[in-house]
């Protein structure tokens, strides 16, 4: 088994090394808020929500122990705490688009990887529109399952672990929210819809 | 129109992100080459990944770096403020105390100043074996906030004394 490379940062924080924390938050900062904003649909939603997560992986440090990746830990808390929030309604699911602007204000300017030209940017933004309508309507597992995996680019065993769920059942999900975006990304292409999809 | 229909088409989406074992991949591929459902399903599967992988991403911003880094102060677990409490408060005193009780007794040297010695030395190494296992404690489970924030109070508590 390959050792985890977040491991030994992790101890040093259960045995109070503040700087080991920063590092991990370095490591994963980026990965958590784009997690929690496909829950809310709003960057600084996001980051509030990533706040949180943060701090509920420093104070649980010391009950940390390295039996599973500190990863699929830190996305177990992560999902739970997204979850848990949308349910208790603090939070609405509306998943707006990364380019639109929010209450009148311009977007700010938080993007990465985000084309250059007009045309990219256009289509940046369709995409991300149809994203988040086709994340809206897709069941919690399925979404959950879809973003550690498209967004995230975890592989189909971390899902397992964090969903605590069969890597068959992942399979499955992701298959199925793959296919209900794929139709959102590809409206023609709607007469095209796979069988699968219908079980 | 007819949508053509295949039972293993399931098993797209996973050969596409690179799931399925060699032997996996092997037989879909062969089954892929001769099934009209399952490549049309990957032509619609295919880019639309490709459009996903390349979707942009949030940065997080530097104020949300500040505001959780500079909040740990306030959620150290338990254990730890329970150790910082009891290093600030007792540790240091004691340890300063038993110096300077050593130092006199060994300035004076006399039978009874040694036993005096002996009692100290022996008070503040009981002290230091409960400051240790207490800094073995994890928070046990069930505390709440109130519990942390209670404890935390003994430090208010040492202060108005």
């Amino acid at each position: 088994m390959t050792p985890d490379p977040d491991a030994e940062l992790m101890l040093a924080v259960k045995r109070g090394d503040d700087r080991s924390f920063a590092v991990l938050f370095d490591r994963y900062a980026r990965s958590i808020v784009n997690f929690a904003f496909r829950y809310v649909g709003d960057r600084s939603l996001a980051e509030e929500l990533a706040q949180d997560i943060f701090l509920k992986v420093y104070k649980s440090a010391g009950s940390w122990e390295p039996k599973a990746k500190f990863r699929t830990w830190l996305f177990r808390i992560a999902s739970n705490h997204c979850l848990n929030e949308l349910r208790r309604g603090r939070y609405r699911s509306d998943h707006a688009s990364l380019t639109e602007e929010t209450d009148g204000e311009a977007p700010t300017p938080l993007r990465a990887d985000a084309g250059t030209g007009p045309d990219e940017q256009l289509a940046g933004r369709e995409l991300e529109r149809a994203l988040g309508t086709a994340l809206a309507a897709l069941p919690e597992r399925e979404r959950l399952a879809f973003t550690l995996c498209r967004i995230d680019g975890m592989a189909y065993r971390d899902i397992a672990e964090v969903m605590g769920a069969t890597e068959a059942a992942v399979k499955s999900l992701i298959h199925r929210a793959t296919v209900a975006v794929a139709l959102r990304l590809a409206p023609a292409a709607g007469e095209m819809r796979p069988a699968a999809r219908d079980s | 129109m007819t949508t053509p229909t295949c039972e293993r088409t399931d098993a797209l989406t996973a050969y596409l992100d690179g799931e399925l074992s060699a032997d996996e991949r092997a037989a879909f591929e062969q089954h892929l080459a001769g099934c009209a459902a399952c490549g049309q399903a990957q032509a619609l599967l295919e880019p639309a990944i490709a459009r996903l992988a390349a979707a942009e991403r949030l940065e997080p911003s530097a104020d949300l770096r500040r505001r959780v880094l500079g909040a740990l102060e306030h959620h150290r677990p338990f254990s730890r403020r329970l150790r910082e409490l009891l290093t600030a408060r007792f540790l240091v005193p004691a340890g300063a105390f038993a110096a300077a009780a050593a130092a006199v007794l060994v300035v004076t040297t006399a039978p009874r100043g040694q036993r005096t010695l002996e009692i100290d030395v022996a008070s503040n190494l009981e002290l230091f074996e409960d400051y240790d296992l207490l800094s073995q404690l994890d928070v046990p489970p069930g505390t709440t906030a109130e519990d942390v924030e209670a404890a935390m109070r003994l430090d208010e508590l040492l202060e108005a004394r």
